[in-house]
């Protein structure tokens, strides 16, 4: 649909592609600078949990619009907190970007999948430590809308209104695919993949209380 | 009744519109099989004046000239991409060629081998086989001239060729080993046919000559010129078409009483003619003439046309070349009871005189056509290369299969969770199947969705008039740079934008640079210019949607802007 008239987005040159990357890399790590962020272990966990997602998307490629990257970045969002979830979120489509295309909707990408973050971190799916599957399928559904949309305005500026209109039409198609793709991987490997998270997350809050204790005890 | 005759008058305008002899091209015999035009190669001022001949594997045509200054007299060979392989030439050869080339595989015989040879008589008696792959000369024999050559048909057996020179009928081995050599009267695009133990040519004064081996002997047919190799009839005569100064006459001869019996009059300078399905083409300046033959010789039907060259079956048709200045190609049908039924004048951009039939050869499905005419503008057309059906359809038959089997077990699992009251269970196999569903008909859907909330816009007309014509009927793309316009057409059988741009590109050497958004592929750069972007519209209208899921018909044309 880039390639439709007029609905295109703007080209980046490469110093305007340079900028974004930092920018986006920037905040990337501002996000995950927190104490328990210093840790070895805990960088590395979270470096494997970004490199493979981000593996994961490159080899879904062939198959258009099937997104585990919306379910991941909620389900990180829900358990980890949205710093973590945006930091993820932002790590996954740079490194992802990089082998399958960089351009302007990285950016834009970066963008809606931290929103779907931050909806995951203020959303109920985690209940007891256990994600709620109900209400992980409807967030499913509605982030893989809400990303769509998002990754569309990219083309701003560049149509007028109605046509904008007609473009989102046209998409649903597409958004229809990433709902479904959506709801697959939440009903397959959402609770997995929960359970994985909150057993790093565990981990954490038992490290922290040791320190803590270890703190007050000195 | 002022109203009445209005009517009637328009009536007839129309049907006076709508002559029978409607023009178009030449078409394939099945319905939605369209013969496209692919290249033309023109030879310059020569003529071409016998049919090119397609191999399997190349097409050799070969060029007359009466001059010099025009250009010389050559044979080439041409692969089925238009690109020429050989070129033989011989600028002794100043009078008109118009033996018909002809076409011997390897083989060995009792005397000798010899390899993959086209055989080539010339106006200046020279007789060559030339190494069909190379144009090489492997062997060639010397015949007496007196004005000309070799200007008739030559006839080529398991293990001989025999040719008609300008006086005498050679036979040689096809190794080029001389077997006999017998003389006969002066004779002008007389041709050879074997029936009844003998060879048989005609003359320029009316004689029907026997050969073999140990003489040749004469027949007086009438006061006239035999210019065509007898054509040997089923029931074992043979049919001559005597040319004369009112006209003409055809005869049948019988071989065994060696009497000719007059068949019918009819008009100038006869052609060559041919038999389809059991009947007898015959075709002059006046008319073209089916006989039946089976026993006595009777005319079944006749069409008014003038054509004075080589008949031929093209893809069930009778096609022969009008030799008016106006030129094209009369189209025939034969029906079962022999009777002609005139389907139309096909007309092409370079109609002029002409005399050579129409080649055709059908390659793996695929069909081809090869015309020429006095223009010396050599054209091939084709069908669109058949899909593998063998490769495909086993391909697709077991991912068919596959897919089938796993929507089978996601049904059942689903369905037997259900009965479980595993509901949740149940949900996951059924939503897995749902992808799988929309993943397998995503652009179908796309297709629809898109014809559904777009307009219906009236296309545009985009046809530029300085582009060939021979563009026409096929697919365009044009890459409009900020600096200079491209563009690329003659493309076949594309799909859809990315597919027909991909080939376009590969056309004029431009390099695609194709990214995959998540909302589809991308153009980043052709030929290394990126600009603003790029973006596509087909037929004038703006693409709606990814353009590897927009798709194109036949005659579309794409054009690309870089913003």
């Amino acid at each position: 649909m880039f390639q439709s008239y007029g609905i295109h987005g703007p080209v980046l040159g490469p110093v305007t592609g340079l900028a974004i990357d930092v920018v986006l890399l920037s905040l990337a790590f501002w996000m995950l600078a927190s104490p328990d962020m210093r840790k070895p272990n805990n960088i590395l966990t979270f470096i494997t949990l970004v490199t493979s997602i981000s593996l994961l998307r490159v080899l879904m490629v062939p198959l258009p619009n099937i997104q585990p990257v919306t379910v991941a970045a909620l389900i990180i969002g829900a358990q980890l907190g949205a710093r973590r979830g945006v930091a993820f979120a932002v790590l996954v489509t740079m490194i992802s970007n990089f082998i399958i295309g960089d351009g302007i909707w990285t950016l834009y990408q970066a963008i809606a999948w931290s929103t779907v973050a931050i909806i995951g971190a203020n959303s109920n799916i985690i209940s007891n430590g256990k994600l709620a599957l109900n209400k992980a399928y409807g967030y499913a559904i509605i982030c893989a809308f809400l990303f769509d949309f998002i990754v569309s305005l990219s083309v701003i500026g560049t149509i007028s209104l109605s046509e904008f209109m007609i473009y989102l039409l046209n998409g649903i198609p597409y958004d229809l695919l990433h709902a479904l793709g959506n709801l697959t991987v939440v009903a397959w490997f959402g609770i997995w993949f929960s359970d994985s998270i909150a057993h790093f997350q565990t981990m954490e809050e038992i490290e922290q209380t040791v320190v803590d204790g270890y703190v007050t005890r000195t | 009744m002022n109203e009445m005759r209005k009517n009637l008058i328009l009536v007839a305008l129309v049907a006076i519109i709508l002559l029978p002899f409607n023009q178009a091209e030449i078409n394939s015999d099945i319905e939605d099989e369209v013969l496209s035009f692919q290249w033309s190669m023109d030879f310059g001022e020569v003529y071409v004046s016998t049919k090119p001949l397609a191999t399997i594997e190349n097409i050799y045509v070969r060029t007359s000239s009466s001059t010099l200054a025009q250009g010389i007299a050559s044979v080439y060979s041409i692969s089925y991409d238009g690109v020429e392989n050989w070129r033989v030439e011989n600028s002794n050869s100043t009078m008109s060629d118009l033996s018909p080339l002809a076409y011997v595989e390897s083989g060995n015989g009792g005397c000798g081998e010899w390899p993959d040879m086209l055989l080539v008589g010339w106006s200046d008696g020279l007789f060559q086989a030339l190494n069909a792959n190379s144009g090489e000369v492997v062997w060639q024999h010397y015949t007496e001239t007196r004005g000309w050559g070799i200007t008739g048909d030559m006839l080529v057996e398991e293990e001989t060729v025999t040719l008609p020179t300008r006086n005498s009928v050679d036979q040689l081995c096809l190794n080029g080993d001389l077997l006999f050599s017998q003389d006969i009267g002066y004779g002008w695009r007389n041709g050879i046919t074997h029936a009844a133990g003998y060879y048989w040519i005609g003359d320029e004064v009316g004689n029907l000559w026997s050969i073999n081996s140990d003489g040749a002997e004469y027949y007086s047919i009438g006061d006239g010129k035999l210019r065509h190799s007898p054509l040997h009839l089923p029931n074992g005569d043979l049919l001559l078409h005597l040319q004369t100064s009112s006209g003409s006459t055809i005869f049948q001869f019988d071989t065994v009483s060696n009497t000719a019996t007059a068949i019918t009059e009819s008009g100038f300078s006869p052609g060559k003619p041919i038999v389809v399905d059991g009947y007898i083409i015959t075709t002059d300046s006046q008319q073209v003439t089916s006989l039946n033959c089976a026993n006595q010789c009777y005319v079944v039907d006749f069409e008014s046309f003038h054509s004075n060259g080589e008949i031929s079956e093209v893809f069930g048709k009778i096609v022969l070349p009008r030799n008016t200045v106006e030129g094209g190609y009369g189209q025939f049908s034969l029906l079962p009871n022999g009777e002609l039924e005139a389907l139309g004048l096909a007309t092409y951009s370079d109609d002029w005189y002409g005399t050579a039939g129409a080649e055709s050869q059908i390659i793996d499905g695929q069909k081809f056509l090869l015309l020429a005419n006095d223009n010396a503008n050599l054209k091939l057309y084709s069908t669109a290369a058949p899909k593998p059906v063998d490769d495909d359809s086993d391909d697709n038959q077991w991912a068919t299969i596959l897919v089938l089997l796993c929507a089978l077990f996601l049904i059942s699992a689903t369905s037997i969770n259900m009965l479980r009251e595993r509901f949740q269970s149940a949900f996951k196999f059924f939503i897995l199947f749902l992808t799988v569903l929309l993943y397998f008909t995503l652009g179908d859907i796309i297709q629809s969705w898109s014809e559904l909330i777009n307009d219906e816009n009236t296309k545009s007309e985009i046809w530029d008039d300085e582009w060939p014509e021979e563009w026409l009927g096929t697919q365009i793309v044009i890459f409009e740079f900020t600096d200079q316009t491209v563009v690329s057409g003659g493309l076949l059988d594309y799909d859809t934008v990315l597919t027909l741009t991909e080939a376009a590109a590969e056309q004029q050497g431009f390099e695609l640079e194709i990214v995959d958004s998540s909302l589809g592929y991308y153009v980043v750069s052709i030929d290394g210019s990126a600009g603003e972007g790029w973006e596509y519209s087909v037929d004038g209208q703006p693409g709606v949607m990814s353009a590897e899921y927009s798709t194109v018909q036949y005659d579309s044309v794409i054009s690309w802007i870089q913003l």
